[in-house]
């Protein structure tokens, strides 16, 4: 049988699996016809090849120059805090995990060791400007800080490795990540594209040093402690295979605003504590962190299901609202930022159901537009 | 909220890896390899301050937004009317200025051809040459993976063809 020039294209290429590689080879070997058609493919590669020469850059230049560009932007690194919310979530990220280890055993896994439970609510804790910099002139108070002496976290599961899947075999990725989940319908402006991925799992491993933390909450003038039994006691938790979609553009390519959704969706994350922590204690150290913003240390403890819930790191700048799709609770959070050249508007949409979560990100979509695909969830 | 720390820690790797692509991409879509530099950076902003979120793609997103990038470029270049030839600039390279003005020349045509191919034709092949692999670039141009290999083989033959009926 003869290969196609696609196939014989992306051969060329060293795009094919291994296997039909060999019988590729083999059949060039003997298939005249073929062989005549790969060396055309080659001849055709070589010329775009040399036509499409470009000038050379500087790896290192360009590095520094984008270095420039960053800093002269945001005119420091606490600016580039208040705009880049990623980064603010980073900073956030201290109290997103002292909070989520703060949560109690709901259901038992190995009965004797750990105790487990779901994270099911989110909750959207505002992080502004003026929170990072109060923690920082705190902790730049207290000199240079190491934070590897405070514990260590160890990320398990083969990061960036995805299986690309066809959305027309929905069966086989479910069988393949092992639960059920739903998605959105197509309609006229955006489709599902064909290419489904999923990423497997991982699990992120806390191992506290709670002497070193709670000599730096003396430090800071803090008196609740952390339970001196959670020292060297490993907590886990556990991400399961999450699925990544995308959306078509609905204003295709021709127009340099894109305006589509991206949906991942994973098994409610397990937090495993382990037996004979007493998590009240815990929680109770965590929210009177000396170093904790009172702004956050109040919306941290004002969350009503803490045992069940994520706490969300936004910016002041961002909008939030509690939404309930198809009878599942949800939060919007949505805003705008200035693009390279106009304004660009995200929103958010992160949604439980039946123990998945659902996360969906629009570009250039308003909350509304994204909840309307949420509810069409199928 | 775990990618965090990845983005934060891979973001050197991800330009290291991609950065030559970009550019690439964006000097083959316009005609000043000064702007393609300028455009190069601005997507990898974009990147640091609304990164997509299956950051695996982070190959094909990258190149959309280059491309879109690009297109708008174009679009304000052209309504702006002030496209002319840049006046070529002779750095501290090793090639010669004659050497380069031929180059430059026989770029100036295959940007010319590539402009009479159909659009997907044209992006597929720029994306090609830049460095993006079959899985990047079905992401970018919203097509089935596998038939990344028929569509370059196609718009290969086009261009060449309309390459020699160019003078």
């Amino acid at each position: 049988m003869c290969f196609d020039e696609g196939t014989l294209q992306a051969y060329l290429d060293g795009e094919i699996d291994e296997a039909l590689k060999d019988q590729i080879k083999k059949h060039l070997d003997t298939c005249e016809k073929c062989s005549n058609k790969l060396n055309e493919l080659k001849n055709l590669n070589d010329f775009s090849e040399k036509a499409f020469k470009t000038s050379s850059i500087d790896l290192d230049k360009a590095w520094e120059n984008l270095n420039k560009k960053i800093y002269k932007k945001e005119r420091g690194v606490l600016n580039m805090l208040k705009k880049y919310k990623k980064y603010a979530a980073a900073a956030a990220a201290v109290a997103l995990i002292t909070a989520s280890i703060a949560l109690p055993p709901v259901q038992k896994v190995e009965a004797e060791i750990l105790s487990l439970f779901r994270l099911n609510n989110f909750k959207a804790v505002t992080i502004t400007p003026d929170d990072i910099q109060n923690i920082k002139d705190k902790f730049y108070q207290a000199g240079k800080i190491d934070l590897k002496q405070y514990g260590v976290i160890k990320v398990t599961g083969d990061y960036g490795s995805s299986k690309e899947f066809s959305k027309s075999n929905l069966d086989e990725i479910k069988s393949y990540v092992g639960y059920d989940f739903k998605l959105p319908q197509d309609n006229n402006d955006f489709k599902i594209r064909d290419s489904i991925y999923v990423q497997k799992g991982q699990s992120v491993e806390f191992k506290l040093n709670v002497d070193n933390i709670n000599d730096l909450i003396k430090t800071f003038g803090g008196n609740k402690l952390l339970p001196e039994n959670l020292n060297g006691k490993t907590f886990k938790i556990i991400l399961g295979d999450s699925i990544h979609i995308s959306s078509t553009d609905k204003n295709e390519s021709d127009s340099s605003k894109n305006i589509s959704y991206g949906l991942d969706i994973m098994k409610t994350p397990e937090i495993i504590v382990p037996e004979g922590v007493d998590i009240e204690k815990v929680r109770d150290a965590v929210i009177n962190m000396p170093f904790l913003p009172d702004d956050i240390r109040n919306q941290i403890a004002s969350i009503k299901d803490w045992k069940n819930t994520i706490p969300v790191p936004v910016t002041d700048a961002d909008t939030i609202k509690d939404v309930t799709i198809n009878g599942s609770k949800g939060i919007v959070i949505s805003g705008t930022y200035e693009g390279s050249s106009d304004l660009e508007v995200y929103s958010n949409l992160a949604l439980n159901d039946n123990d998945v979560i659902y996360w969906f990100s629009g570009n250039n979509m308003s909350p509304d537009e994204l909840i309307k695909i949420a509810e069409s969830m199928r | 909220m775990w990618e965090v720390f990845k983005i934060l820690d891979s973001f050197k790797d991800i330009f290291e890896k991609y950065y030559g692509k970009v550019y690439r991409q964006i000097a083959l879509m316009i005609n000043d390899d000064d702007k393609a530099q300028d455009i190069a950076q601005e997507v990898f902003i974009k990147l640091i301050k609304d990164p997509p979120h299956n950051d695996e793609n982070i190959g094909g997103w990258l190149s959309k937004v280059a491309t879109n990038q690009a297109l708008n470029y174009m679009r304000s270049e052209k309504s702006l009317k002030v496209r002319e030839l840049k006046v070529f600039q002779f750095n501290d390279t090793l090639i010669s200025p004659e050497d380069m003005a031929i180059e430059k020349i026989e770029n100036e045509k295959a940007k010319k051809v590539l402009s009479k191919m159909d659009r997907r034709d044209k992006l597929c092949l720029i994306l090609k040459h830049s460095g993006y692999n079959y899985e990047e670039i079905s992401i970018s141009l919203g097509i089935k993976k596998s038939s990344v290999g028929t569509t370059i083989a196609r718009a290969h033959k086009k261009f060449k063809e309309l390459y020699e009926k160019e003078v």
